[in-house]
């Protein structure tokens, strides 16, 4: 468990907070067991948590806590997740449609019934609706099609313990007693809040949990102001009651009061908030663009240095080349030699240089992304590598590819340097190698397999770095750009590449594409 | 040497109202290393029809290059040859030129409309083929056309 | 028509690299056809030499212009603008031999009236093949005007 990230942190919290349900829940069932009144009800006289909200804290507490472990677990959750939302749902049902389901006093029959009370261990009504939203949030927690849902749902958990906990610190006993002998209890009120919390840090990659401690300007303001929109209101709203309980002021005076506090503290502290968040945005501005402009500069260096590079390169090259035309086998042998390792340096150099004037020109000469159809790509890509191809007696196969927005020949590109990749680093099989796309989250995840000899885990990372390479030139010719030029393709267009490979086993290469959005 | 293998095709107007003189010259450049297509028009008339997309020329393609005899029916070539370079956007492809006539006032006067080269036809055919052999060789596999 | 002049045809080579001086020279060296090289470096001599002003106004008149874009002093644009400028000049053909690849710079050459267009190949043996081409059509094929 991380606890040095924000994240990390968050999941802590949603532990902590589901454990603290969990032993609440245990707790109480065991007051419930062994009739220990101080259990059940925090303050006497005041309303018992009953046992079935005890045992929904209990399983809630388990569906959140067992979500990192293994698969099995996992189901287990799933179920106790299902069981509170059908619990809560089931008493709702009783409320509503006036019935009996016998499920109250499933666990234990209250010793000790409130005289008149109609269903001494039934749930109120606030705590079912409570019960039904942490259910189907623990449910739509981890979807992918309606992730808010989750956190609705939570919300709905929390803003019904707020309401019973402020009723409890105001004393004002309508607010979490809707109904004569059906009201939330103490203890039910802050276990609510615990578990609702709990389950919306259980995801802080997603929704407002996200946003909220995120590093962006919005999280920062978040974080500064939302502990005052709930601090300050329940503070001023305390010192308007206990001034109007004592009597230093009337009704009238006191809210106004109250409005008048909240406006200037809010107020002020908006402005406050607002005024250091630009700062820090100015800031960040400033370094956005000295970043810009010293990758432009790097850019334009690469470029002019290998442009100008290129016609001394020419002279040297074509003089060793003439040289060897007009004096070979006329000099020694030496000579000859010593033209031949000149001529291939230059050569060499020459090469070199292209290839690093095509990775300078990835974003110099890249054009706006637009929708491509990657079929026609590939097919381009294939179409150059036919010789290559039949040489190999390959098979190359795909399945249907999807439209993403992309410059075309860059992702050309991208397909050329991969399938003749696995072309080149063939092992003694028959080259097969297979092209798919498939759909995850808001991207295509393209692959690119082949039966080749594989590449060993440590070099992983080297493999895209410029001019590294892993074998010899005599073995495998190339400069060892390609994987770079098509990194930086891939990152152009906002995707990721990587490999997954084992040596002798063939490789998988995988980069993302961000899949066009509804308004593109 | 300039173009990728599998480019799109050289589209070449042939401007020749002599039926010999075309079958040569499509035999030629067929045999050319670069894939070209050779649209042919028999007279002046035809030609300017094609160039400026008239009439039942209305979805051609935009010549990289044009072969032009001065002797032509209904259009003069020498005209043509001066509404092209006059052009936007016809006068900077290239016109060769392909006459028989050898007269030193055509050829000054070709050159000073902008004419790109001007070749003489050969009577002999088989010196007639090695000429626009040639000029297959310069024209599609040396020269970088617009 | 596949004639061999009697007079070796001349060639003015405009181009500031001497290496790429020599290299044509020794290219043009085993042409068909005999030629005499003439080389400016820089545009300004260029012109100098067509005009047959000052040291040159003993010179023949070039009967083909090798033109390379990248010159100093006046740019390989401008020469061609203003030789095709000029009624007394814009009968010999340009070819533009240079490294430039550029679209850009392809279409604004045609578009000043250049013949031909070729790029500067990085190998020797296409160089020399390409010069080659450029000898055999130019001082082979095609008929020159001599006003």
């Amino acid at each position: 468990m991380n606890y040095t990230t924000p994240e990390g942190r968050c999941h802590a919290v949603s532990r902590a907070l589901a454990g603290s349900a969990t032993v609440l829940g245990g707790l109480v069932l065991a007051g419930w067991a062994f009739d220990v009144p101080m259990l059940k009800a925090v303050i006497p006289g005041l309303a018992t948590m009953k046992p079935n909200t005890a045992f929904c804290f209990v399983l809630g507490g388990v569906a959140l806590g067992v979500r990192s472990g293994p698969q099995a677990w996992r189901r287990v959750g799933q179920l106790c997740g299902a069981l509170v939302l059908v619990i809560g749902l089931a008493t709702l049902a009783e409320y509503v449609l006036h019935l009996d389901l016998g499920l109250d006093a499933l666990l234990f029959r209250d010793p000790h019934p409130t005289p008149g009370a109609p269903y001494p261990e039934r749930m109120s009504e606030m705590t079912a609706l409570s019960f039904a939203s942490a259910g189907g949030a623990l449910l739509f927690l981890d979807s992918r099609r309606a992730p808010v849902a989750a956190e609705i749902l939570a919300l709905v958990g929390v803003l019904v313990a707020l309401i019973a906990l402020v009723g409890y610190a105001y004393g004002a006993r309508a607010l979490y007693a809707v109904a004569p002998f059906s009201s939330v209890a103490l203890h039910t009120a802050l276990g609510l809040a615990a578990l609702s919390l709990a389950i919306l840090c259980a995801r802080p990659d997603r929704g407002m949990v996200a946003v909220l401690i995120g590093d962006a300007a919005g999280g920062a303001m978040a974080r500064r102001l939302l502990p005052l929109a709930v601090a300050l209101p329940l503070a001023l709203g305390w010192l308007e009651l206990e001034g109007e309980r004592i009597g230093l002021y009337g009704t009238s005076f006191g809210t106004g009061a109250y409005a008048v506090s909240n406006i200037v503290i809010f107020s002020a502290a908006t402005l406050w908030c607002a005024i250091s968040l630009s700062r820090s945005d100015a800031e960040r501005l400033r370094a956005e663009r000295e970043l810009k402009r010293s990758n432009e500069e790097l850019e334009r260096f690469a470029y002019v240095a290998s442009h100008d590079l290129q016609e001394p390169l020419r002279m040297v090259g074509n003089y060793v080349q003439l040289l060897g035309k007009r004096y070979k086998g006329k000099l020694d042998a030496d000579a000859d030699d010593f033209i031949g390792f000149a001529l291939d340096g230059a050569l060499r150099m020459q090469r070199l240089i292209e290839d690093l004037l095509a990775y300078a020109r990835v974003s110099s000469r890249g054009a706006e992304p637009a929708p491509t159809d990657a079929n026609a790509a590939l097919a381009h890509a294939l179409a150059s590598l036919k010789l290559a191809t039949d040489e190999a007696n390959a098979v190359v196969t795909h399945d249907p590819l999807p439209v993403v927005p992309a410059d075309p020949s860059q992702l050309e590109h991208v397909f050329l340097n991969l399938i003749g990749n696995a072309l080149k680093f063939r092992s003694s099989e028959r080259p097969v190698i297979h092209v798919t796309a498939a759909p995850r989250d808001s991207e295509w995840l393209f692959s690119v397999s082949d039966n080749g000899i594989g590449i060993e885990a440590q070099h992983f990372d080297r493999i895209f770095v410029i001019f590294q390479r892993l074998h010899g030139r005599e073995a495998y010719p190339g400069t060892g750009i390609g994987l770079a030029i098509a990194k930086r393709i891939i990152e152009r267009h906002r995707g990721q590449i990587w490999v997954e490979a084992r040596p002798g086993q063939g490789s998988t290469f995988f980069f993302t594409l961000p899949a066009t959005g509804r308004s593109s | 040497m300039s173009r990728p293998p599998d480019a799109a095709p050289i589209d070449v107007l042939l401007v020749e109202d002599n039926q010999d003189d075309v079958e040569l010259t499509l035999h030629a450049l067929q045999a050319a290393k670069i894939r070209n297509r050779v649209h042919v028009a028999r007279d002046g008339a035809e030609a300017l029809d094609f160039l400026f997309r008239r009439g039942e020329y209305q979805n051609v393609p935009t010549p990289d290059l044009i072969l032009l005899d001065l002797n032509l029916p209904k259009v003069d070539g020498r005209e043509i040859l001066e509404e092209i370079k006059r052009d936007e956007r016809l006068g900077r492809i290239p016109v060769i030129v392909v006459t028989s006539s050898q007269a030193e006032e055509d050829v000054a006067r070709s050159y000073r409309l902008h004419a790109n080269a001007y070749v003489t036809k050969p009577i002999d055919p088989a010196v007639f083929l090695r000429a626009v052999n040639a000029i297959g060789r310069f024209w599609l596999e040396i020269v970088r056309l617009p | 028509m596949t004639t061999i002049p009697a007079v070796p045809i001349e060639i003015l080579l405009v181009e500031d690299n001497p290496g790429d001086v020599r290299l044509t020279r020794e290219a043009l060296k085993d042409a068909k056809v005999r030629n005499t090289l003439h080389v400016a470096m820089d545009g300004v001599e260029a012109l100098a030499f067509l005009r047959k002003q000052g040291k040159y106004a003993a010179v023949p008149r070039p009967d083909l212009i090798l033109l390379d874009l990248n010159l100093p002093k006046k740019n390989g644009r401008e020469v061609l603008e203003e030789i095709k400028q000029d009624d007394a000049l814009s009968h010999i053909p340009i070819v533009i031999l240079t490294t430039s690849q550029a679209e850009l710079d392809i279409v604004e050459s045609y578009r000043l009236h250049a013949n031909a267009y070729v790029t500067k190949p990085v190998d020797l043996e296409q160089f020399l093949k390409v010069v080659g081409s450029i000898e055999e059509f130019w001082l082979e094929i095609v008929k020159l005007s001599h006003p």
